[in-house]
């Protein structure tokens, strides 16, 4: 029987977090109602262990790290969603010239990254983590995040080409 | 002007309407998620459970016999023990792993085209599926079939049941009122649907050639079931005779009975309880390297099922491979073994454990008439591997 005490503090956990896991989630998937399960997903998982969660602290950066470890896996299964394809959408693709671009055109662009290279731009240029951080939340080293992040920039610098700066932090 | 790639994902990010999470909705599915766990560990340990079986008695009477070849991927028959001990089987069948898109099944390997998520066998063939959808399919060795489709939740849940020997495949049919969803069984030797079970509000124990073993979902149903946050001495549990569409509700003890006369299974027993029968939850009762010997661990020691310790040695140990679970039964002799090179996070029980991923495998056969284990196919850590048992390499 799960404790009401646990309960309690994992509803409370959900409602002050969900809005910000939701949208990493969506980062990671690029689809609301894919974002929606993938949150549902890792808010039972999040549950489940909430026993062994000695560190209360840490409960949203575990629940993040189930999002990405299991958007990665999800990608896997392309009944959930199309493959990456090799080119953006033509609706979706920004003229390079142009100094902004459209939520459609990010979301596209992002989805056209291998999973480990989004997973990466997602946690340190939208959660702001440090490479570090990066590296314990995707389980791999430093030098890995490096390697994933410069090949993910490398591809949304050509799909949406002058549209966001290099220095982000 | 440009912005930052962090403005640019914020910005995209914000313009998503959150949804509003149902807690309550959440707080069911995990358990409904965690009593699955236990039913797997349930059903894993309960075939465990031991009676001495004479093939596997004969074949022991010859320690020093050579690993056999892997069989053919043929159907055989099954044998009835002329002393009225239960059905004897003679059916043997080929190592079956998936590695990406191909399966192979002893020598011979099928193209499945997509990447295979999951693979098993029977007595007739291989069933499996892929990453392109949830259909279910079944090979005989000529061609390969849809059997059906199957309910996935999510992303490696594959709730489907073989019998072990047998012909019978079972999978909870995908239907949009889930979790009223139908159970089908199929058998692959009369290559059709023999059994539908309709709102299958439980978990599936156990399938054998004959019968699907039930326990109702306790959280919907009061009473006292086999599985169970409060396990009893005398639960509730159901068979269903899948020849005559009978459901009728049977003793833990007839239940442990007919495991018992299964011989393709271990016995997990306390160390300090002979009187403990079934473990129906065996954590860390999975097999781990001892020199060159394996060994449960805990307070546990694992049997036969005639009650006979399990003594196994690796033929050629390697250092870096020390932890081990049973992924397929090749017949009452030969257990496919999973060694991978961590000793921790592994399945919670041997056999058909929880979906589990490791980093590296390789697959050892294992006699245990001869009470070795020879490692067959080394992996290659850089491919995606999938066994029976629920299991993908690397993680």
């Amino acid at each position: 029987m799960r404790h009401a005490s646990d309960v309690t503090a994992f509803s409370d956990f959900v409602e002050a977090r969900s809005g910000s896991l939701f949208r990493t989630a969506y980062l990671m998937v690029g689809e609301h109602q894919l974002a929606q399960d993938l949150l549902q997903e890792a808010l039972v998982k999040t549950l489940i262990a909430w026993p062994r969660l000695r560190d209360r602290d840490n409960v949203e950066a575990y629940t993040r790290r189930i999002i990405v470890t299991t958007s990665i896996s999800w990608r896997r299964r392309r009944s959930f969603h199309e493959r990456p394809s090799e080119a953006l959408p033509e609706r979706a693709t920004p003229d390079p010239t142009e100094a902004t671009v459209t939520h459609d055109a990010v979301v596209a662009a992002l989805l056209t990254v291998p999973p480990r290279q989004r997973a990466a731009i997602v946690l340190r240029y939208y959660e702001d983590l440090t490479e570090a951080q990066t590296a314990e939340v995707m389980g791999c080293s430093v030098g890995t995040v490096k390697s994933q992040v410069f090949a993910g920039l490398t591809r949304l610098r050509g799909l949406l080409g002058h549209s966001f700066e290099e220095a982000t932090q | 002007m440009s912005q930052t790639l962090s403005d640019l994902l914020r910005h995209t990010a914000d313009a998503v309407e959150s949804p509003q999470v149902d807690v309550d909705a959440l707080v069911h599915r995990a358990g409904r998620q965690q009593r699955r766990r236990r039913i797997v560990a349930a059903a894993t340990s309960a075939l465990l459970v031991g009676a001495v079986v004479t093939g596997a008695a004969a074949l022991r009477a010859d320690p020093g016999a050579d690993p056999r070849p892997t069989p053919p991927l043929a159907p055989s028959p099954t044998a009835v023990d002329p002393n009225g001990r239960g059905p004897v089987s003679s059916s043997t069948r080929p190592l079956v792993y998936a590695e990406g898109s191909t399966i192979h099944a002893g020598d011979r390997t099928i193209p499945a085209n997509d990447r295979v998520m999951f693979v098993d066998a029977t007595d007739d063939g291989v069933v499996f599926m892929t990453d392109r959808d949830d259909r279910l399919w079944f090979d005989d060795g000529s061609v390969s079939e849809v059997i059906g489709t199957v309910h996935t939740p999510h992303v490696g849940s594959y709730d489907v049941w073989t019998s072990n020997p047998g012909s019978l495949v079972a999978w909870f049919a995908r239907n949009p009122d889930w979790p009223r969803a139908e159970l089908d069984v199929y058998d692959t030797s009369l290559h059709r649907v023999v059994a539908q079970v309709r709102d299958p509000d439980y978990f599936v124990l156990h399938l054998d050639d004959r019968f699907v073993y039930t326990n109702p979902d306790w959280s919907a149903t009061p009473g006292c079931w086999v599985v169970d946050e409060r396990p009893c001495p005398d639960p509730h549990l159901f068979r269903h005779d899948v020849a005559s569409g009978v459901m009728e509700e049977i003793t833990r003890d007839a239940y442990e009975a007919e495991l018992l006369d299964n011989p393709r299974s271990f016995v997990i027993r306390a160390e300090v309880n002979e009187a403990t029968r079934i473990p129906v939850f065996p954590l860390g009762a999975r097999l781990h390297r001892h020199g060159d010997r394996l060994v449960v661990s805990g307070e546990h020691r694992l049997t036969l099922t005639s009650g006979d310790p399990v003594a196994l040695r690796l033929t050629s140990p390697r250092a870096d491979i020390v932890g081990f679970w049973a992924v397929q039964w090749l017949d009452d002799d030969r257990v496919v073994l999973a060694g991978h090179e961590e000793d921790e996070g592994g399945p919670s029980g041997i056999g058909q454990g929880d979906s589990y991923t490791a980093s590296y495998v390789d697959l050892l056969v294992c006699t245990l008439s001869a009470g070795r284990c020879d490692e067959v196919v080394p992996l290659n850590p850089a491919t995606p591997y999938v066994t029976p048992g629920r299991n993908t390499f690397p993680g």
